[in-house]
């Protein structure tokens, strides 16, 4: 179990199930290694609790959010992250034709390494 | 049959006939095939011309350094902020026997010393220190220093030019007076996409700078933020080419319904990157420096900086893309996209919203590129016809040939 404050337990499954990636690579990486069905009922959720959550993480500076909110933080953005898949595409991947995303490198300014 | 009038946000006889030297006649496809054609390309625009190699912010402290392999270039260049805060480029190479002196990607340091023979090199690419120095003949240090490559600042971004016959600002010219009111200091990137693509570099930009596609490409993803139905093939709101470098604006769509994840996007920090436009408000959120046309049903500017730097600037972020041709069939390319810092978790999450949005929709952009050049390279079309819409792409042809003819 992580430790998430008593009002978020119900959201402890998506972080066992991989939903509070730290970076955004792995985020996005995480969507496109998921069926629909999982994706949408993590949407649905996140969607009804992203106010609180939000509310909850916001409550800390930026760069000051204790480690054990760090996890739901994390699923705010997964959130965001999976948003296009339930709204725009009804896919984990952007549908017809698309560039191979294994051949896309994102680099998250003082996360990652700087490729060039 | 009363059929509709489209909605021309232009002029009455089109952004073309405004330019009547670029003339109207489909465009020759050989300049993105002919490898001797880009031979001509790098000798004549790319050695000559001002290359955006980043943002001063990339390298913050004295010491501080990056290095670019350019191929266009045919070179390795050091890009580093002195000890008296001066941006210099130098060519990676030492001037001993022509080693490459850096082999790190960044770094910071105090000075450069080749992994060679040890010719050690100042920030300011002077030749301090050579082993053994007794033994060589003549050697006059004070002209042995690393080669320099002409670089200028414009508002923040780092410029490179390797044989420059006029400076920087003069270069720039007028969309450099245009947007020099854009505050650009107060955006930071905070996420960068790369791609090697194989295809020509022209026809990398011309994905990006015309909004003819977003009916058809992009119908799924990003179709409604832009067109509606006053406006349902996305007319560009305005216009402008220079001799060199070009602009347009993309329309908003004032009736567009942003979908759940981006109206909680919008809740927790004001503008993503598909907040409605704000129609009839007199163009209130676009920042200084951008919509040029003053349309109310604005969205985001196309801004090229030829031939390397391409800027998308929108209310609250702006996209930063650079070209980096490696050979007539293969470029690099990188987007950053910056926004003011965010000053709260909440806006953290608000701009991985449309992030998101952005690194989905560019693949789209971005599957054209090879399927373009395989066809193209089959010789099965020689000419494109282009549009009133497509005026840049048809400017950025016209653009190179007079340069490739010396003109």
């Amino acid at each position: 179990m992580s430790e998430l404050p008593q009002q978020f337990q119900d959201l402890e499954r998506y972080i066992a199930a991989g939903w509070a990636k730290p970076t955004k690579m792995e985020r996005w990486h995480k969507r496109l290694s998921c069926e629909m069905p999982e994706i949408q009922e993590f949407y649905d959720t996140m969607l009804e609790r992203l106010d609180d959550v939000v509310g909850h993480v916001n409550q800390h500076p930026l760069d000051a959010v204790p480690d054990n909110e760090q996890p739901l933080l994390n699923l705010a953005l997964s959130f965001m992250d999976i948003a296009p898949a339930v709204e725009i595409f009804g896919a984990p991947d952007v549908t017809g034709c698309s560039y191979d995303h294994r051949r896309m490198t994102v680099v998250e300014n003082g996360v990652d390494e700087l490729v060039w | 049959m009363n059929k509709p009038e489209p909605n021309r946000s232009g002029p009455v006889d089109g952004w073309t006939a405004k330019y009547p030297e670029l003339g109207t006649d489909p465009i020759s496809i050989q300049a993105n095939i002919d490898p001797n054609y880009f031979e001509q390309e790098r000798e004549k625009i790319w050695k000559r011309s001002w290359l955006n190699v980043g943002r001063e912010e990339d390298l913050p402290n004295p010491g501080d350094y990056v290095v670019r392999d350019v191929e266009i270039l045919q070179t390795s260049v050091i890009i580093v902020r002195g000890e008296d805060d001066v941006i210099r480029a130098f060519h990676n190479v030492c001037q001993h026997r022509g080693n490459r002196v850096v082999i790190d990607r960044s770094g910071n340091a105090k000075g450069f010393k080749c992994g060679f023979h040890g010719w050690t090199y100042g920030l300011d690419g002077e030749l301090g220190y050579v082993p053994d120095e007794d033994q060589f003949f003549n050697l006059d240090k004070c002209k042995s220093g690393l080669r320099p490559i002409a670089t200028e600042l414009w508002r923040g971004f780092i410029f490179i030019n390797t044989n420059p016959k006029q400076n920087l600002k003069n270069y720039l010219g007028e969309i450099g007076e245009q947007l020099d009111p854009f505050q650009f200091e107060d955006y930071q990137w905070v996420v960068q996409f790369s791609v090697d693509v194989k295809c020509n570099w022209k026809i990398f930009v011309d994905a990006f700078q015309e909004a003819y596609h977003v009916c058809e490409l992009h119908r799924g993803s990003a179709y409604e933020p832009f067109a509606g139905k006053d406006n349902p093939f996305a007319h560009a709101t305005h216009m402008q080419l220079w001799e060199l470098h070009r602009m347009l604006s993309v329309p908003g769509n004032p009736e567009f319904v942003p979908s759940p994840s981006c109206l909680k996007a919008i809740q927790y920090g004001g503008n993503a990157v598909y907040t409605p436009a704000e129609g009839g408000s007199d163009s209130a959120a676009s920042p200084p420096g951008t919509n040029p046309g003053k349309h109310p049903n604005w969205s985001f500017d196309i801004d090229v900086i030829f031939p390397n730097l391409q800027l998308l600037f929108g209310a609250g972020w702006y996209l930063c893309y650079n070209y980096w041709p490696i050979s007539v069939d293969r470029t690099r390319w990188t987007a950053r996209y910056y926004v003011p810092p965010p000053r709260t978790v909440a806006e953290r999450i608000m701009h991985e919203n449309t992030e998101a949005q952005v690194r989905d929709v560019v693949r789209e952009d971005l599957f054209t590129l090879e399927n373009t050049q395989v066809i193209l390279n089959s010789g099965a079309i020689t000419h494109m016809p282009l549009s009133d819409q497509e005026l840049l792409v048809r400017h950025q042809y016209h653009v190179v040939e007079k340069l490739v003819r010396g003109e």
